[in-house]
């Protein structure tokens, strides 16, 4: 038996003793030295989540050492430290045909019945999924790779071109690290918004041009000025808010792009009018393709994006939940929090 | 000259016979016009809508899909003779703003529309600056040539993205949306299913090139939808209803990966779901407006000269321009088609 964090209802995490995984021929074990509570995370603790449902592991961030590979392994050996792409594509659809296993129309997910989560002692992961981390990143950092890899993708769907003017709407995880992307791809100008004074600094810190305070300043009226009225050539959408997406629509230019990756998890009313007079395009950013968690490994190993400041809290398993209302209340300086099982 | 204004600031419209015929300034044409559409928007003028009243100043002539005769060429104006025929671009670009600077007049951040902001064409005659003269061939007859403008709309829209051997859902079946129909059958599209609620208006469709025709309200279009494409959904969607229920029941037959274009105008905000119908689809949802000058232009015309187009079936009547109010009340009426005045 190994423990795991468990959202047994809504709301409520126990620790639990589950059956240790086995592990099959292409699989690699997986000791879980750190594990990352995200945003979905959250909606699976509060029963909110369109296909994680209590009961079931919290997880799917985590960096670890291996400790034992299945007969048909190569790549890895026991004592490698290492961290995971939490998918795996059905191999059969016309998606998977083209790469895109992050649209599968069967793919494999940590925290559902056919893959558990990543907030256990032990994991197990299929070889295809596993990634070496180098000594000089801690296990923390390591982590990183799965939410800098919907960074990652989300600026390659923004099209980002040398020379863009840029604004990310939310400073959360998500947002500062597609910030680091967008720096690190040479792009100079980029706005950052926030709610929260402690995420504008990381902002301003990691490199914004300006960090706007969204509710204590219009968004829209200070882009629009710093850019002659014209408006920013792509907006990066990581804040969920019901007027998030009309906002993001008034700051870009006409014929500019909307990358949205923010989980708004009711419908909202969407003034549709301003994308057709605008010419406007809104792109939906769905997690990572394979080549985007190599990217964000790649980023990580040569120090390219550092993701050190991000790591805010260092907790225990045993202070899962604790971990999680922190988060939903955004009780403190907190971007990522991570947890050693 | 015989007219149509706006004559006060009221519904309605008004028939004149002693209009000046307009002066032609240097850099513009006059036009002799031979046929010209009524188009929403006149709709908007006529009924003296709020979106009217905030544009309008009256007494002026409106109207904007035209085509015609150049009859005199203003000062410094070359490439264009007497004689030449022409359709009307309806835009009017400032040549300064950063869109226009950047080869994107048609959406020019300073633009004057004909019939909106200048004299318009429901009139004997009408002066344009050359940037707005779009010849035609003498195998286009006029009162094509006066669909030029509106068919660009279609074209831009259906053009924005890939078209050729796609699944295509095309929502609502206006003149736009036929001749959107029809552009995209053109233009190899696989399959097309024509979604519109009024049953005169689908049944059009079908000689425009849709494949299948359904009816929101009496067809389950998500279910006939995924029937026919295998459960996937389709390819490209294109809405020239700016219907919310379309909107919304568009990004569910959407498959992922998939296109969404928005041309039709609705005029409230629409409830999306966004997590299942653009994140989880990576879709990608654009927005055209007008159409590209003059790249739509020169689609238009090699679709004319390929003798790909029909677009008899999105025209609903000719009437003498005297008659403008049988016309008014057709539209009104539900008549499908566009309705054509002749000066
Ligand atoms: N599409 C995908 O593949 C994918 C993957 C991961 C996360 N997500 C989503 O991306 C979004 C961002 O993720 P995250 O982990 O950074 O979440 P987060 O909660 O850490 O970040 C959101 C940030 O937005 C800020 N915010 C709130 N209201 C705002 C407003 N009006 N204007 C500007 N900022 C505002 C919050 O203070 C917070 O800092 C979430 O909605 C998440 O569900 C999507
Ligand atoms: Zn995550
Ligand atoms: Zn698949
Ligand atoms: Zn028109
Ligand atoms: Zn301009």
């Amino acid at each position: 038996m190994v423990r795991a964090a468990v959202v047994a209802e809504p709301y409520h995490v126990e620790i639990r003793d589950i059956p240790k995984p086995s592990v099959e021929a292409n699989d690699v074990l997986i000791k879980v030295e750190v594990a990352g509570i995200c945003g979905s995370d959250l909606h699976l603790f509060k029963g909110t989540h369109a296909f994680r449902k209590p009961p079931a592991v919290l997880g799917h961030e985590m960096a670890g050492t291996v400790v034992e590979v299945g007969k048909n392994v190569k790549k890895f050996k026991a004592g490698d430290r290492v961290t995971v792409e939490p998918q795996v594509g059905c191999g059969q659809c016309r998606y998977c045909g083209q790469g895109l296993a992050n649209l599968c129309l069967n793919k494999k997910v940590p925290g559902t019945p056919s893959w558990v989560g990543t907030f256990v002692e032990y994991f197990v992961a299929p070889e295809e999924t596993v990634y070496a981390i180098p000594e000089s990143l801690s296990f923390a950092e390591g982590l990183m790779a799965e939410p800098l890899a919907v960074a990652v993708h989300a600026v390659r769907r923004a099209e980002l071109k040398p020379g863009d003017t840029v604004a990310i709407l939310g400073s959360g995880t998500i947002g500062l690290l597609a910030l680091l992307v967008a720096k690190a791809k040479g792009i100079e100008t980029v706005y950052c918004t926030d709610v929260v004074d402690f995420n504008l600094e990381m902002a301003k810190k990691l490199g914004a041009k300006a960090a706007i305070h969204a509710l204590r300043e219009d968004p829209v009226e200070k882009i629009r000025s710093w850019t002659d009225d014209v408006g920013v050539d792509k907006v990066i959408i990581a804040a969920g808010p019901g007027t998030i997406i009309d906002q993001a629509s008034a700051i870009t230019r006409r014929r500019g792009r909307i990358t949205l990756v923010a989980m708004i998890t009711k419908p909202i009313p969407v003034y549709t009018y301003s994308f057709v007079f605008n010419e406007q395009t809104l792109a939906g950013s769905q997690t990572y393709q394979s080549q985007d968690f190599e990217e964000a490994v790649r980023l990580l190993s040569t120090k390219e994006v550092d993701v050190s400041s991000l790591i805010t809290q260092e907790l225990s398993l045993a202070e899962t939940e604790q971990g999680l209302k922190m988060l939903a209340d955004k009780a403190g300086n907190i971007v990522k929090i991570v947890v050693q099982p | 000259m015989i007219g149509i204004t706006k004559q006060t600031a009221a519904p309605g419209a008004t028939w004149r016979e002693d209009l000046p015929v307009p002066e032609v300034g240097p850099g513009e044409v006059l036009v002799k016009v031979k046929a010209t559409a009524i188009c929403g928007t006149d709709l908007h003028i006529y009924d003296w809508t709020p979106w009217a009243q905030a544009r309008i100043k009256p007494p002026m002539v409106f109207g904007h899909e035209f085509a015609g005769e150049i009859v005199e060429v203003g000062q410094n104006v070359t490439g264009f003779k007497v004689g030449d025929r022409v359709a009307g671009e309806t835009h009017i670009s400032c040549g300064n703003c950063y869109f226009c600077q950047t080869g994107d007049q048609h959406i020019c951040a300073d633009m004057k529309i004909i019939g909106v902001h200048v004299p318009g064409s429901f009139a004997e005659y009408i002066s344009i600056p050359v940037s707005c003269a779009w010849k035609v061939s003498p195998s286009v007859s006029y009162e094509d040539a006066a669909f030029l403008e509106p068919l660009g709309v279609a074209i831009h829209g259906v053009l924005s993205g890939e078209i050729g051997n796609q699944t295509v859902a095309i929502f609502g079946c206006g003149p736009i949306g036929l001749m959107g129909i029809n552009v995209a059958s053109a233009s190899g599209a696989n399959q097309i299913f024509a979604i519109e609620p009024i049953e005169e208006k689908v049944n059009l469709a079908k000689e425009m090139g849709a494949t299948t025709l359904l009816r929101p309200g009496k067809d389950d279009v998500l279910q006939a939808v995924m029937d026919a494409t295998n459960g996937i959904g389709v390819d490209v969607v294109i809405d020239f209803s700016g219907s919310a229920k379309a909107i919304q029941s568009g990004l569910q037959i959407l498959r992922k990966g998939g296109r969404m274009t928005l041309t039709g105008l609705p005029n409230l905000p629409v409830e999306l779901d966004l997590v299942d119908g653009v994140i989880y689809k990576e879709a990608r949802i654009n927005g055209t407006t007008g159409r590209r000058m003059y790249e739509t232009w020169l689609q238009a015309d090699k679709l004319f000269q390929a003798g790909k187009l029909n677009l008899d079936p999105a025209k609903g009547g000719t009437f003498a321009l005297k008659d403008f109010e049988q016309a008014f009340a057709a539209i009104k009426a539900g008549k499908p088609g566009k309705m054509v005045l002749i000066p």
